[in-house]
């Protein structure tokens, strides 16, 4: 074997480029495979990986010595170090001459059998090295079921195989190996009669031609009604669009502090009954956030219409709950339809920000720290007619009388409801009241002081009087008054905040661990400040869906304080 | 008839002091959680009497349980469940579990729910009151209850005022927590109804406003004058009749669903006789020939709590406590929750065709592992077993249920782990679980 070896390898060396350039490993894929990937420079976004101080943090813990200890954590090392001793190297060295250059996939149906016929490339650090990778491939195969008497040795096509149930091949410095004996014959072809140029840019890539997975039956529908109002406003739209789509591409890539992957779904499409979804988007100032803030959503949507939609878009067995809904605004808003005349009074943009609560007037923080959650909603200029600040303040002590009046039918505390004028805005709010001889944490139930501040612009609506106020502060003080295009679909979370919120917890969330993982208090603690490290390295992610012209696209970046 | 010496016979003590792995199993089975093999081992080691000694003699909590103890407070700032799941964290980790069985039944006793108290404080409260004097005299529990906050807004104590007293509390005093029907009368209830006024809550206790109580001229059970709660308490703990009713539903939790009448009156004697001490009336029991004998002997069917702790317990495994809460609840006991004052039914109760799905389903996670994370490791047991599947499927099954499989069920069990494949521990674990056999104490 290595003397065939030795005899195609100066072939195939002579197919590299004149100028200098390699042939990219993707070429040897099958372009129109229904499912493709590349992975560029892996060894480089290992290599970041295991010099980062997330890694060293991981490393350090005991957490990490536990679980190293574990069966299939040993069983994994084994593996690996079979498979760097059969590479005659040490296993991150054994993995960036193996895979860490170029690495490239593809998944293609086979006729007679649901067994896709899969390729996959790879780029060694030379040709020598993909010989031994190859020979390594030979030694492994051999202990896995096929037949024996299969095996072949390259007859001049190049195709190498142990069991018959693999087939590879070294092709100069590249190591193609194939499920299918006919697929790699093309490939080593494709490549070979490649022109050279330069590999995609670092990351992972991958790309799948929906229509080819649909036919062939892997595309799962999506859902076309929702088991509640939540999910079909984050995700409705964005799986018509992928019902209509005929390709996906995704891209994940990582630079010094950052991980970005990126989802884009081609051409972009909807049903009639999704455009509620994709709204045309206005331009707006956007709400200023507190410095403090946790994590922030916004979505545009076309409210009215999707409430108008409710009995389509939601499950049947949530009528009941519908109809009960519907009645229960009627209540509040003083006989006027919830979708015709509540929320038509407002825009399109609706913003749910999570953000830490005061607790200054408490005295003490109760023992369990909840955030303060607001949504924030944009007022119509055409609403305010239909809905008057007033409308919307009495409709929320009208909530608040309701819930006492139950709360107090059952024996338990009510709220003590306040209106105040904060800076000339109408704040009203509620909240239980310390008993005076009260000592300790206050429980959980403190952290409600829900209230509602109606500007005229914005209706602000939190589960946090503290929380709302701090909002109001920060549209006062807002340097930016210069209106963007509204996100469609957007969250952002700022972890240093949430682990600032965290920490304030860290007692009940040590105590949480000691029940959930059976763990004793040192270490529960432990793996509680593990986590917290983790995060502590963390920035902000983004998420962000996009509509446009040539797709829909979903993009994530996950920033960290520190090398990633 | 109480305190007569023919009926104490029926629980004379056992005449042989050895215990044989199924005895001890046996014995700690109803006096705590499964059966670990390190303390069946023990057991045997020391007999009868020494075992039944060391197991109603409660010393200060083990560490781990002092651990959790420390944290109490900080669970009950949140949810009732992830108080639930304390207790349940405790039941897995206490190295003298009686303490929390016996709390277990007098959260059944007193069943008092958070789906109308919504206060994991006050249920927090509630729970350390059983675990602090629920191996205690009577008396002191009782007091103690008709002082609970949870208990006051579960059975409407603070709408009981001098003016229009609410009865709630009154009336189950006497039916279910003490007396019971047929030992009292409606008078009797107005009149104790009137005596209790006066409570109401103050944040996480409660206190005794005394221009709300009704200090008036009452007469409650044949005693007369201006009557206060400790007064009907008293009187309550005292009657006769309740000896006999909490010592009969003491055998029914700790040996017999329907015990003979001769062995209730002659736990009747003993525990009126030790002043309603539960530790006490156990101590006989548990060391009684009767108990010993094949008719107690998984007389009784698990509750879930008795099913999810008992097997965790008995291989060795640890385990995510909010799961075992949520496993619980689906086969039917949701902790901190009893469907009504009277708790759970119990018994034959506990299995219908959708619980005992709840049960396999449970059986299958914690032998096989899950999503949900029940089991968190590798249990004990899958390290300790040896062998071929006939000898894995013996010896698990003395593990778990403390007693050989009929030789029929054995082999197809055996059958049935060897049609599976893969890892045969786990798969008769599992099969073995899923059996009515595990489903009985």
């Amino acid at each position: 074997m290595l003397f065939v070896a030795a005899f195609v390898r100066p072939v195939v060396l002579a197919l590299a480029s004149a100028t200098g350039e390699s042939i990219p490993i993707a070429a040897a894929l099958p372009q129109d495979a229904p499912l493709r990937a590349e992975w560029n420079d892996a060894a480089g976004a290992l290599d970041a990986w295991l010099a980062s101080p997330t890694w060293s943090t991981i490393e350090r813990s005991s957490a990490y010595a536990e679980r190293m200890k574990r069966k299939d954590m040993r069983d994994l090392r084994g593996g690996i170090a079979i498979v760097a001793g059969l590479l005659k190297a040490p296993a991150q060295q054994a993995f960036a001459q193996a895979l860490g250059r170029e690495v490239a996939a593809a998944a293609l149906p086979r006729d007679g059998t649901d067994e896709p016929a899969v390729i996959l490339a790879t780029r060694a650090a030379s040709p020598a090295l993909a010989e031994t990778l190859a020979q390594a491939i030979e030694t492994l195969a051999a202990f896995t079921p096929g037949d024996a008497a299969a095996q072949e040795d390259d007859d001049g096509d190049g195709v190498r195989s142990t069991n018959g149930r693999e087939f590879h091949a070294v092709v100069g410095d590249a190591v193609l190996v194939a499920n299918d004996r006919a697929l790699l014959v093309e490939s080593i072809a494709r490549l070979r009669g490649a022109q050279s140029g330069a590999p995609r840019a670092p990351g992972l890539h991958m790309h799948a031609n929906v229509v080819a997975l649909r036919t062939a039956g892997l595309w799962k529908p999506a859902p076309t009604s929702y088991d509640n109002a939540v999910g079909a406003l984050l995700a409705y739209g964005i799986g018509n669009a992928l019902e209509h789509a005929e390709a996906l591409d995704l891209e994940l890539a990582h630079g010094q502090r950052s991980l970005r992957l990126r989802v884009v779904a081609t051409p972009f499409s909807v049903d009639d009954a999704a455009a509620w979804f994709f709204p045309s988007r206005a331009q707006s100032v956007p709400i200023a956030l507190p410095q403090d803030t946790i994590a922030n959503l916004a979505l545009t949507r076309d409210y009215p219409r999707f409430y108008s939609m409710r009995n389509e878009l939601l499950d049947a067995d949530l009528k009941g709950s519908i109809v009960e809904f519907d009645s229960i605004m009627g209540i509040l808003f003083g006989g006027r339809s919830f979708g015709d005349e509540v929320l038509p009074a407002f825009g399109d943009n609706a913003t749910l920000i999570v953000g830490p609560q005061d607790y200054a007037d408490l005295g003490t923080p109760p023992g369990v720290q909840y955030p303060g959650f607001t949504l924030v909603l944009q007022r119509s200029e055409d609403g305010k007619d239909l809905l008057k600040a007033r409308d919307l303040l009495t409709a929320f002590q009208t909530t608040l009388g309701v819930v006492n009046a139950d709360r107090g039918q059952k024996g338990l505390e009510s709220m003590l409801q306040n209106s105040e004028r904060v800076d000339g805005i109408d704040v009203v709010s509620a909240r239980f009241l310390l008993d005076e001889d009260e000592t300790g944490a206050p429980d959980v139930r403190f952290n409600a002081e829900p209230a509602l501040a109606v500007t005229p612009t914005h209706v602000f609506v939190s589960s946090a009087r503290s929380h709302l106020l701090a909002l109001l502060a920060a549209q006062r003080t807002a340097t930016s008054a210069q209106p963007v295009a509204e996100p469609h679909s957007q969250v952002r979370v700022e972890f240093p905040a949430l682990v600032s919120l965290l920490g304030a917890n860290e007692e009940a969330l040590v105590a949480n661990r000691m029940v959930e993982h059976a763990e004793d208090a040192e270490t529960a603690r432990a793996a509680i400040q593990l986590f917290l490290d983790l995060l502590r390295g963390l920035d902000a992610l983004d998420v962000a869906i996009d509509p446009a012209q040539e797709g829909v696209s979903l993009t994530a970046e996950l920033r960290t304080l520190g090398a990633l | 008839m109480l305190g007569d010496a023919t009926s104490r016979n029926a629980l004379a003590p056992r005449a042989d002091d050895a215990l044989d792995e199924h005895a001890a199993a046996h014995l700690l089975r109803r006096a705590g959680f499964g059966q670990p093999r390190v303390d069946v081992e023990r057991a045997c080691e020391r007999g009868l009497e020494a075992t039944v000694s060391t197991l109603t003699t409660l010393d200060p909590p083990c560490a781990a349980v002092r651990e959790l103890d420390a944290v109490l407070d900080t669970v009950a700032a949140g949810e009732s469940d992830a108080v639930a799941a304390w207790w349940v964290a405790r039941m897995l980790r206490s190295e003298q579990p009686l303490r929390e069985k016996l709390a277990l039944f007098w959260h059944g006793h007193f069943a008092t729910s958070d789906a109308k108290v919504q206060d994991a404080r006050l249920m927090a409260t509630q729970l350390r009151t059983f675990l602090d004097l629920g191996a205690g005299p009577f008396h002191a529990l009782l007091h103690a209850m008709t002082r609970d906050a949870a208990m006051l807004l579960w059975l409407d104590g603070e709408l009981n005022r001098k003016d229009h007293p609410n009865e709630n509390y009154a009336r189950e005093v006497f039916e279910l927590f003490t007396l019971g029907i047929g030992n009292y009368d409606e008078q009797d209830i107005r009149e104790a109804a009137r005596a209790l006024t006066g409570f109401r809550r103050a944040g996480g206790r409660t206190e005794f406003v005394r221009a709300m109580h009704d200090d008036g001229t009452k007469t409650v059970l044949g005693h007369r004058g201006a009557l206060a709660a400790d007064d009907v308490v008293t009187l309550c703990a005292k009657h006769p009749a309740t000896a006999r009713r909490l010592a009969t539903r003491l055998l029914q939790m700790f040996a017999h669903p329907s015990p003979p009448n001769a062995v209730i009156d002659a736990a009747c004697a003993v525990y009126a006789d030790a002043g309603l001490d539960p530790l006490a009336l156990l101590r006989v029991v548990l060391r009684s020939e009767w108990f010993h004998s094949p008719a107690v002997v998984r007389a009784r069917i698990a509750s879930p709590v008795e099913f999810v702790v008992g097997h965790l317990r008995s291989i060795g495994a640890r385990a995510d406590a909010s799961a075992c809460v949520r496993t619980m609840r689906d086969m039917g006991q949701w902790l901190l929750r009893p469907p009504t004052v009277k708790g759970w039914d119990g018994e034959d109760a506990w299995l219908n065709a959708a619980t005992f799905v709840a049960r396999a389903d449970c059986a299958r996670r914690i032998a096989l592992g899950d999503d949900a994370g029940l089991v968190r490791g590798t249990p004990k047991l899958a390290a300790e077993v040896p062998g071929d599947v006939p000898t894995i499927v013996e010896v698990i099954a003395m593990r778990v249920l403390g007693a050989p499989l009929p030789r029929a069920v054995g082999e197809a069990v055996v059958a049935t782990v060897a049609a599976i494949g893969g890892d045969s521990k786990a798969a008769a674990l599992g099969a073995i679980l899923a059996l009515p056999e595990a489903s009985v104490v």
